[in-house]
């Protein structure tokens, strides 16, 4: 009982750690971004349209199976068939980035059910569609997937073996989509989603969308004649190489990825004089990560061009998981980043 | 002398290639200029960039390192003293899996976002918890059980590490929560600053002196504590004090740098082996093989690897099979344990 007193320290440091969480709020950059932000989702949220060739059912999809090993950093790729015997009705997607091409091209009462992160804010640029139409399931929740007895379930690289086993018992048919890291890789899959569930019409309408709304983004843009070099530079110090989504975000809008262009594969970690050394133009921090005032207040990095001129910019996560249309919407919002100083860009 | 003077040379060079080597390019020439001028030993022109790099980046790291190192072979050498337990470890009553709750609280409920100094805190607070919760346990009417410290660590190790899997899982829905938990929990010593030093100087210098004025008592108390008792050792006072020093340089270490394995287990031994069992000795010679140990580790994941091994994880890929070879040799010299 001698030893009561020490009871007070952590007592003391909890109040101390208190204190500490109660920071002001960063300033949020909502920067004016070349194409309107609400309309451009809308845009991309529904898209029709019709079909040259539409062949009838059964039918079989040549497709070409991409597939990316992160750890020899190369593609494989796979000429493979698949057969589908009728139209699918019923159908569930197990990642985000295939519900939200999905809820564009495809007629909303054909998918069943959703997957939980597809209702998750953070992780889904569709929320609230998603929670008003449900039914939402859980990614472990493998016989809710029975349950609603879907006819085709596309799964992806990350979808477990289990539960691709469990489909393959209970006879549902499955899709295993291949890489989605850029947007010409999101625009095939599309196209080959549309021809799975019948809807080619739809999906070469979006890759016709996708396109254009790449070209009006370029167009708005101020023709500087050099490109920003930009980095993103998580909570942990990480940096996206090569094949993440953020060099083709930064290639739409005319940017280079800094992490590309070092040689960066998919992610790797540096420290701050590595930052300093690679000195971009621009920084961009993940929103939740309130990583922008230590960097700001950084005194090694108090010496690097985008501190030093105040280009520290924070953008929601969601922007930067991204996996299917939406990063059009990554795109638009980097563009009103990068640009944002020259006040160039209008909506 | 000659093992120390060795040790300390080690950590002098190990400065040498901490201070000198990294991405940006400085001759030795302006990393001196960089030192001497913070000192007032320079009035020559030094340059901003430099200068900011050596003192805010690269010292610190190192320092850091050498606090840790320090921090968990000292600690190591300690615990395996009081339970006479040559597998004793810093963490073996629970502290370490306490501060890693509390680091991995922090960075779940992003506090480790919003301040530099938060999970550290949070790491250091959890593990005096912890040391409290033992303590008042283990404790029955002013005489604190060895065996009851030991199974009440064990049944919080359980606890802390359930806890600490719970969190984990919870993050692996958030993408990037969940990166920075594991790469933490790895061990890293990437982008140290002088706020790190800040918290890890105090606890290590403190628990090293205040180690030092018992590290005699810590002899006899090895040999028994009846043995201790007549020689007029005051038990309980001797053996909380050294726990509760242990306890701040384990928490403290673990608060900047994260889970470093095998250092707190694999120094004492090494050391141990070469100049005997004699605490007075024992202590700051292990934690100098401790800090040279940290130190390497970091500047051969720094300078050499350059991919996503970090320190905790080298610490423990090498410490493991060392130890196992450094067991085999010495079985007999173990034996006194």
């Amino acid at each position: 009982m001698r030893m009561k007193w020490m009871l007070w320290i952590p007592v003391f440091l909890g109040s101390a750690l208190c204190c500490l969480s109660i920071v002001q709020a960063e300033e949020q950059v909502c920067a004016k971004t070349p194409l309107d932000r609400d309309r451009l989702k809308a845009e991309l949220s529904l898209v029709r349209g019709e079909s040259k060739a539409q062949p009838g059912w059964p039918r079989s999809v040549r497709y070409v199976d991409r597939q990316y090993d992160f750890r020899t950093d190369t593609f494989a790729e796979e000429e493979k068939t698949f057969e589908v015997k009728k139209k699918p009705i019923r159908i569930i997607a197990h990642a985000v980035g295939v519900t939200e091409i999905l809820w564009a091209i495809c007629p909303r009462e054909r998918i069943v059910a959703f997957n939980d992160l597809a209702a998750d804010p953070k992780f889904s640029f569709i929320p609230d569609e998603v929670r008003r139409r449900g039914p939402i399931f859980r990614t472990p929740e493998t016989e809710l997937v029975l349950g609603y007895q879907p006819d085709l379930v596309f799964t992806v690289f990350y979808s477990s073996v289990e539960f691709k086993e469990k489909l393959s018992q209970a006879k549902v048919r499955f899709f295993d989509l291949g890489y989605f890291g850029t947007m010409e890789s999101i625009q095939y899959q599309t196209l080959l989603i549309g021809r799975l569930i019948g809807e080619e019409g739809n999906a070469e309408a979006l890759v016709r969308l996708i396109d254009e709304k790449i070209r009006e983004i370029r167009e708005r843009l101020p023709q500087t004649g050099k490109s920003p070099r930009v980095l993103y530079y998580d909570e942990n110090g990480y940096v996206p190489g090569r094949t993440s989504n953020f060099t083709s975000i930064c290639e739409i809008v005319g940017a280079r990825n800094v992490g590309e262009e070092q040689g960066i594969k998919s992610w790797i970690q540096i420290d701050h004089e590595t930052l300093l050394k690679w000195d971009p133009d621009i920084i961009v921090v993940p929103e939740e990560s309130h990583l922008k005032n230590l960097l700001m207040t950084n005194r090694i990095l108090s010496h690097a061009r985008a501190v030093r001129e105040g280009k520290v910019y924070s953008m929601p996560g969601i922007y930067l998981r991204v996996d299917s249309q939406y990063m059009i919407l990554s795109a638009n919002e980097l563009a009103g980043i990068v640009y944002a100083e020259m006040g160039k860009t209008s909506p | 002398m000659i093992l120390s003077s060795f040790l300390a040379g080690l950590v002098l060079l190990g400065a040498f290639f901490a201070l000198c080597y990294g991405s940006w390019q400085i001759e030795f020439r302006s990393v001196l200029h960089v030192l001497l001028a913070r000192v007032g030993l320079y009035a020559g022109e030094v340059d901003a960039v430099e200068n900011t790099i050596v003192w805010d980046g690269r010292l610190p790291r190192y320092l850091v390192a050498f606090l840790v190192g320090f921090s968990l072979a000292a600690a190591g050498t300690i615990m395996q003293g009081i339970f006479k337990n040559p597998m004793a470890d810093p963490g073996v009553i629970g502290i370490s899996s306490g501060a890693a709750l509390g680091a991995v609280s922090a960075l779940y409920f992003g506090l480790a976002a919003r301040s530099l100094v938060a999970l550290p805190l949070a790491a250091i607070a959890f593990s005096l918890v912890t040391l409290v919760t033992v303590f008042l346990i283990a404790t029955t009417r002013g005489h604190t059980s060895v065996a009851t410290l030991l199974l009440t660590g064990i049944a919080l190790n359980m606890i802390f590490g359930a806890l600490t899997s719970f969190i984990i899982a919870m993050s692996t829905r958030e993408f990037d929560v969940g990166r920075v938990i594991v790469t933490w929990l790895m061990g890293d010593l990437n982008n140290r600053s002088w706020e790190h030093v800040q918290i890890v100087f105090p606890t290590t210098v403190l628990a090293v002196l205040g180690t030092l004025f018992f590290v005699k008592d810590l002899n006899i108390l090895m040999i028994g504590e009846e043995t201790a008792a007549n020689l007029g050792v005051n038990i309980p006072l001797a053996r909380n004090s050294l726990l509760l020093f242990s306890s701040i340089m384990t928490g403290g270490a673990i608060a900047v740098a994260g889970v470093i394995g095998f250092v707190g287990l694999l120094a004492p031994h090494m050391v141990r082996a070469l100049i005997g069992p004699d605490n007075r000795k024992l202590v700051p010679i292990a934690g100098l093989m401790g800090a040279a140990f940290v130190i390497y580790a970091d500047l051969f994941v720094r300078l050499v690897v350059q991919v996503d091994l970090k320190v905790g994880v080298l610490t423990s890929i090498l410490g493991g099979p060392f130890f196992l070879v450094l067991i085999v040799r010495y079985r007999k010299r173990f034996e006194y344990l």
